[in-house]
C-alpha cells in the first residue's frame, strides 16, 4: 500500500499503528498479580511521575489516563519515546538492567497509577506465570513499535508524525476510532513541539498545513483535536 | 528442550554506552541465547535476501548472529532509500505483536551475508510461564534491545550527523567480515541508505560528507566507491558494494 495515499486519506486501512486495545486485557491480569496491596496515586496531566531523582526500584502500573516516556539531554530538551497507558508497566528498566538511561514519565492526562516494587516483578518472573508473559508481550510491541518510529522519523514530515501522535494519543486515551475523532490532549502547543522534537514555529506552522488539508483541528479553548481519518475531511479551515 | 541458563550478566552493566553495539557483549549474549535451548537451527541468508516482507511479518522471533540486516520500507522515492535502521549480532528482530496498520509495517533484508537463529513465540512463551533464569533473561534481552533502540533514537538528539556517521561507520567496521579489493571492509550500503539511517536526506549526506572531507576525517576516492575513515589515530577503508540485488526469502541451514 501507498504509504502517503494513508495520510492522505485516501486508504481504507484504519491508519492506526498504536494498537492500545492489545493491553486492554493485560490491566486486569496485572492486577490479578498485584492484588490490591500496592499504593495508588493520581495525578494530573504534566505531573512527572518518574524522573532520575526517583527511586530505581519503584515502577508503575498505568490504570488509567496516558503518560508519555521520554529522555532527557543534559540540554534541557527532551526527546519523545514512547506513549504508556492503561495496563502497561513502565519504569522498571532501571533496576531490572541496573542501567543509567534515565527515562521520565510525565502524565499527559488524568491518571491512575499503581506503585510496584521493580524487585517484586524480578521475582515474579523467576517464579514463572503471567508476569514474564506479560512484560515480554509488552516490550515485543514496544520493540517492533521503535522500529517502526525510527522509520517514521526519516520517512514522515513533521505534520505526518504530529497527525500520527494524536491517533496514537486518542487510542490510548479509549478514544472509538470513526472518520471524525475528538481528543482531549490537555497540552499546550510548546509542550507538544517539545514532544515532536520541533520548534514552536515549525509546531504552528505544521498545524495550519493540517488544517488547510483538512486533516487536524484544533480548537484550543476546548484543548481538543478532531482528527479526519477514511474519506471524511474537514471542507473549513481553522486557525 | 529448554535449559537453565546461568545467572544472567547484564545487571552489572552500567553506563550511557553499554546500549551501543559491541563485539564482547554480543557474543556473550549469543551465547547464553544458546544455553537456553529456545534457538532454531542457524539459517544462512545471502546478501539481498528478504527475510521477511512486510506482508508477512512472524510473530516469532529472530536473533542475529552474524552479518547485517536492515529494517525497510518501500522507498519513498527513486533517490530516498527505504532503510530506516539497521540490526547487528545479537540483536532481536521479528516478534511481529500483531494488528497493526499497513503504514507501520517494515520488512527486514539481509544486507550481507546473515546467519539468522528463529526463536518460537510458543517456547518463549512456555519459558516465562515456567520462570527461572531463562525466564528473567528472556525479559532482560528484550528490554536491552528496546533500550539499545531507544538510545539510537535519542543519538540524533544528542549528537551532531558528523559524529553519527563516524560512529555508525565504527560499528558497520567492526560488524562486517567480507573483505574486498587490498583488504577494505565491503560496505554494503549506498549512499542515500546511509543518509536514511542517519535520518537526513541525500543533499545532506553529500554536503556533511564534503564536510567531513575538508576536515581530512573521511577521504573517498577510486571513483568514490572507496571511502577511509580516520578515527583514533586508526584508518578504516571501506569498499562500497553498489546493487546488492533484493531476491525472494531463501534460507539455507548449510
Amino acid at each position: 500500500m501507498d504509504l502517503m495515499n494513508t495520510w492522505n486519506g485516501q486508504s481504507n486501512a484504519e491508519p492506526l499503528s498504536w494498537n492500545v486495545h492489545r493491553f486492554a486485557g493485560t490491566l486486569d491480569r496485572w492486577r490479578r498479580l498485584v492484588g490490591e496491596t500496592a499504593a495508588v496515586r493520581r495525578c494530573g496531566p504534566e505531573t512527572l511521575l518518574l524522573s532520575e531523582n526517583s527511586p530505581a526500584r519503584r515502577s508503575y502500573l498505568v490504570e488509567e489516563g496516558v503518560l508519555a516516556l521520554s529522555h532527557h539531554l543534559s540540554t534541557g530538551k527532551q526527546v519523545f519515546l514512547t506513549l504508556r497507558s492503561r495496563g502497561q508497566v513502565f519504569g522498571h528498566s532501571r533496576h531490572v538492567l541496573n542501567h543509567s538511561f534515565e527515562l521520565s514519565a510525565s502524565a499527559l492526562t488524568d491518571c491512575v497509577v499503581r506503585m510496584l516494587d521493580s524487585q517484586w516483578l524480578i521475582d515474579q518472573i523467576r517464579g514463572g506465570g503471567d508476569a514474564g508473559v506479560l512484560l515480554m508481550e509488552q516490550h515485543a510491541f514496544d520493540l517492533y513499535e521503535s522500529a517502526s518510529a525510527l522509520i517514521d522519523l526519516i520517512h514522515l514530515d513533521a505534520s505526518a508524525r504530529l497527525r500520527k501522535f494524536l491517533m496514537q494519543f486518542a487510542a490510548a486515551a479509549g478514544v472509538p476510532s470513526g472518520e471524525e475523532m475528538l481528543v482531549k490532549v490537555p497540552l499546550t502547543d510548546g509542550y507538544l513541539a517539545s514532544l515532536l522534537g520541533i520548534s514552536p514555529q515549525q509546531f504552528s506552522a505544521v498545524k495550519r498545513k493540517l488544517a488547510s488539508e483538512g486533516k487536524v483541528r484544533h480548537i484550543r479553548e476546548k484543548q481538543t483535536w478532531i482528527i479526519s481519518t477514511g474519506h471524511h475531511q474537514f471542507t473549513e479551515t481553522v486557525a | 528442550m529448554m535449559n537453565e541458563i546461568p545467572t544472567m550478566t547484564l545487571s552489572s552493566q552500567t553506563g550511557p554506552g553499554v546500549f551501543f553495539w559491541r563485539k564482547e557483549s554480543a557474543r556473550s549474549t549469543l551465547w547464553q541465547w544458546k544455553q537456553s535451548g529456545l534457538l532454531s537451527a542457524p539459517q544462512w541468508y545471502p546478501a539481498g535476501a528478504s527475510i521477511f516482507a512486510r506482508s508477512a511479518a512472524p510473530r516469532d522471533a529472530f536473533l542475529l548472529e552474524r552479518g547485517v540486516v536492515a529494517f525497510e520500507r518501500d522507498p519513498v522515492t527513486r533517490e530516498k532509500s527505504g532503510i530506516g535502521a539497521l540490526c547487528l549480532p545479537g540483536n532481536l528482530f521479528g516478534h511481529y505483536p500483531g494488528g497493526l496498520a499497513d503504514d507501520s509495517l517494515h520488512s527486514v533484508i539481509a544486507l550481507t551475508r546473515c546467519m539468522v537463529y528463529r526463536i518460537s513465540r510458543e517456547k518463549m512463551l512456555a519459558a516465562l510461564q515456567k520462570g527461572g533464569e531463562t525466564a528473567l533473561f528472556i525479559v532482560c534481552q528484550y528490554l536491552h534491545n528496546l533500550l539499545c533502540a531507544r538510545a539510537r533514537a535519542t543519538e540524533s538528539s544528542t549528537k551532531g550527523t558528523k559524529a553519527r556517521l563516524e560512529h555508525l561507520l565504527l560499528e558497520l567496521a567492526s560488524v562486517l567480515e567480507d573483505r574486498g579489493p587490498a583488504g577494505c571492509i565491503r560496505l554494503p550500503l549506498k549512499d542515500k541508505e546511509l543518509a536514511g539511517i542517519l535520518g537526513i536526506s541525500p543533499q545532506q549526506f553529500s554536503v556533511i560528507k564534503k564536510e567531513m572531507e575538508g576536515e581530512k576525517v573521511i577521504a573517498c576516492f577510486g571513483q568514490r566507491n572507496k571511502l577511509a575513515l580516520r578515527s583514533g589515530g586508526a584508518k578504516i577503508q571501506f569498499f562500497k558494494v553498489y546493487g546488492c540485488k533484493r531476491i525472494p526469502s531463501i534460507a539455507s541451514s548449510a
